[in-house]
């Protein structure tokens, strides 16, 4: 992939061109993570309304009916209830882990199974998810589509 | 779908093995036909009650197994009243075959996984190379 830098006066936003013969997989992803960056959510942080971009968002958590988005650092909440959000993040590489949780796959650096049988997701930040082993081939499949050849 | 089909005929093909053994223990040499549709009946209807066990996702894998071995153990004893299995073998080795035909299927299961995670993990290692080159 040839990356090309070109500046020019009088442009009011950034433009991003992505030239290609055929249609493939590499193309795709680069067009999903370049949506991602610009696609964002609605989040609360101490009742003030927020826009975060969905590429900053690590992990999104449902407790009690009430949805926290985790980023690197911070934490927001979301009015959003976790199945819309699921459905609306499917594009941007979030994967479900459990009934109450859904994962930036592109933050994720491992997933682990401990001694009592439970199995854990460890992320970039450091902090680390609770898998449900019944997402396991969902996750499993979710990779294999999207893999590079 | 397919992976339930399978599991279930694991599972029946696990029980009429481990019933063989017992009873080739007990001086047995034939299983009836009768016993292996039984079987394959009570199979289904463990699958069918893990399947909405399964559900309710509990995050504790102590409590989930423990839920998991319920359910198996009641479904045995229910066929074994229905079908009458209490007249040939009693009560306590029914629940011993039961738990011992779940140890196997768990067993089956946590290999699986263990290479499910294998594959994630490799895959995972695959993308991260690939988005530092990009």
């Amino acid at each position: 992939m040839i990356l090309t830098r070109e500046q020019k006066d009088g442009i009011k936003e950034l433009e991003v061109i992505i030239r290609y013969e055929k249609e493939n997989e590499e193309m795709k992803q680069v067009e999903n993570l370049l949506n991602s960056w610009n696609h964002s959510i609605s989040c609360e942080e101490e009742r003030v309304q927020r826009k975060i971009p969905v590429s900053e968002i690590y992990y999104i958590e449902s407790v009690d009916k009430h949805s926290f988005v985790y980023c690197r650092e911070k934490v927001y909440s979301s009015k959003q209830r976790l199945y819309q959000l699921s459905t609306e993040l499917a594009q941007d590489g979030f994967v479900r882990v459990s009934k109450a949780c859904i994962v930036n796959i592109q933050y994720v650096k491992g997933i682990k199974t401990l001694v009592n049988s439970r199995i854990e997701a460890q992320l970039l930040n450091g902090e680390s998810v609770v898998v449900n082993r019944k997402y396991i081939p969902s996750i499993k499949k979710y990779l294999e589509e999207r893999s590079p050849v | 779908m397919k992976k339930r089909i399978t599991g279930c005929l694991v599972t029946t093909a696990l029980a009429v093995v481990v019933l063989s053994f017992i009873a080739s223990l007990y001086g047995g040499h034939f299983i009836c036909v009768d016993t292996i549709y039984q079987i394959a009946v009570v199979n289904i209807v463990i699958h069918i009650a893990l399947f909405f066990f399964e559900k309710l996702e509990c995050n504790y894998s102590a409590l989930e197994i423990m839920g998991e071995l319920g359910i198996v153990l009641a479904s045995v004893l229910v066929g074994g009243f229905l079908f009458n299995w209490f007249s040939s073998v009693p009560v306590i080795l029914l629940g011993i075959m039961g738990i011992v035909i779940y140890l196997f299927a768990w067993l089956i299961e946590a290999v699986h996984l263990q290479n499910d995670v294998k594959q994630i993990n490799a895959l995972l290692e695959r993308m991260s190379k690939k988005g530092d080159q990009l």
